[in-house]
């Protein structure tokens, strides 16, 4: 049996608490109702209706600051508003407010029930579409959760036998055999890092990220990302130069895990596709409401036609085939990450040259700064 | 010392359980199985081993984490070395090691799967040695 819907009134006037009661618990409605503001939300709290009827002029705490408190209680709750003769602005205000509909005192009873038939229409899809979105995240996540581990166990496991045979424990292997197993082992590495990449890809929301923000140090991240590919940088003496102005750290906010993976990714692109002894700067700058971090390398650039690209799921410059370059969903995670922080993320490239790959932040406003709380 | 030095493996993945066994048998310690949080805590009551290898994901995405914060809040057992032998990343959404996300994990030391043989063997003399 579909569970009765409930129907709260609140309005000072007892005759009209009356006569809503006698309209609508014959179409098999609970209602409940309250002679004034605060015992309405009182009851609101209480009973946790689906549909609110709420006159508008009431002594004491007034409908529209009722119907501001709806919505943080619960924004599904549909609210009706009920308005005196020849008062259409303030229902048009209320409907502003996040008020469903209005009617005009007097009504007819014919008039409440199809007001209220809509209402409920509107409250039950309201609540569908809201578990269907609920399921649908849900799964979705188990999916990637569940796929992603079931895929990397074997990889990892093969990969640890791979170490073992590598490692001579069981009798000598020639160099033939050590380069097939060598190259074995990369394909599985660059397998596992796809299965990676698509899962922090699929973890990436923006409810989260903003839930997460806090004000950072960005000379600290941008020193734990070098610390994390000091063994890259060191292989190909990459020169690396620095600049942050101390400034910048009291307006720099974000998600600190997923700015580190942005950095981690835009440095490693950095390392990866410059020359031996080259050099990589990183610079952060106050630019407009932005703060502004350039990683600018001088590698071998990126040509101008696939430069609008680089920032595709998949993508990959085909012409450097013979590079390692991973699945090409690096950038488009830094574009992600980005994008859920508000901010955006810009590459320039010359071919032979080198790139610079900026990221741009929204400042952090001094109001939010003071209050110690984003 | 005459009694032979306890290792307890903790993962779900059978074969990895076999390889990391394959490494660690050409020293002589004794070792020990679990595949889940209920077996693991049951093999420490039982074998009170001298150093814990654990997985993190499990029957759950972080049972490693639980259990290692288990042990790590037990006035006894919080002795026990726990090597972490992970392929998780996504915990921190980085690269995470004691020394860079170590807010994030008592353990006493981490290392990625998979694992150089030399390195492992390594670190569980070092870990056995404190």
């Amino acid at each position: 049996m579909e569970k009765q819907n409930k129907i709260l009134v609140i309005d000072d006037e007892e005759t009209m608490l009356d006569c809503c009661s006698q309209v609508l618990c014959p179409l098999g409605l609970v209602v409940e109702t309250a002679k004034n503001g605060r015992l309405g939300l009182d009851k609101l709290k209480e009973i946790k209706p689906d549909v609110v009827l709420v006159d508008l002029r009431m002594h004491g705490i007034s409908g529209m600051e009722i119907l501001e408190k709806i919505n943080e209680i619960d924004e599904q709750i549909v609210t009706i508003v009920i308005t005196g003769y020849g008062t259409l602005e303030s229902a048009i205000e209320a409907m502003k407010k996040g008020a469903y509909d209005f009617i005009t005192k007097p009504f007819t009873p014919d008039v409440l029930r199809i007001t209220m038939k809509r209402a409920l229409d509107k409250r039950k899809l309201s609540l569908e579409a809201i578990s269907f979105q609920q399921e649908k995240e849900r799964l979705r996540q188990n999916f990637i959760s569940i796929v992603s581990h079931e895929i990397k166990s074997p990889i990892v496991t093969v990969q640890q036998n791979l170490e073992i045979i590598l490692n001579e424990m069981f009798g000598k292997i020639t160099d033939k055999q050590r380069e097939i197993l060598l190259r074995m082992n990369l394909k599985l590495t660059e397998l596992k890092k796809l299965v990676n990449d698509w899962q922090k890809i699929a973890a990436i929301n923006s409810q989260e990220i903003v839930e997460n923000m806090e004000i950072l140090k960005l000379d600290e991240i941008i020193y734990d990302v070098e610390t994390a590919l000091e063994e890259q940088i060191r292989n190909k003496k990459i020169k690396m130069k620095i600049n942050i102005p101390d400034s910048i750290s009291r307006v720099f906010y974000g998600d600190k895990s997923r700015l580190k993976e942005v950095f981690l990714n835009l440095l490693d692109n950095a390392v990866k596709y410059n020359h031996e002894n080259g050099e990589v700067e990183i610079s952060a700058r106050e630019n407009g409401n932005y703060i502004a971090i350039s990683i600018i390398d001088t590698g071998i650039g990126i040509d101008a036609k696939y430069l609008p690209f680089v920032f595709d799921e998949f993508f990959r410059v085909r012409d450097e085939a013979k590079l390692d370059l991973g699945a090409g969903l690096g950038l488009f995670i830094v574009k992600k990450i980005i994008d859920a922080h508000s901010g955006k993320v810009e590459a320039r490239s010359e071919l032979g040259a080198g790139s610079t790959f900026t990221v741009f932040l929204p400042k952090v406003k001094n109001d939010k700064f003071n209050s110690g709380r984003i | 010392m005459n009694k032979r030095t306890k290792i307890l493996i903790v993962d779900d993945d059978k074969d990895y359980v076999d390889a990391i066994k394959t490494i660690l048998e050409i020293k002589n310690y004794e070792f020990g199985f679990a595949c889940n949080r209920e077996e693991a805590m049951h093999e420490i009551e039982k074998m009170k081993p001298d150093l814990i290898i654990l997985d993190v994901m499990m029957e759950k995405l972080n049972t490693g984490f639980e259990i290692c914060y288990k042990l790590k809040h037990d006035p006894e057992k919080k002795k026990i070395p726990v090597l972490v032998i992970s392929a998780i990343t996504a915990k921190t959404g980085f690269k995470f090691s004691p020394k860079i996300d170590g807010e994030y994990f008592e353990a006493d030391d981490y290392v990625e799967k998979p694992v150089k043989p030399d390195d492992l063997l390594e670190r569980v003399e070092k870990l056995l040695k404190r």
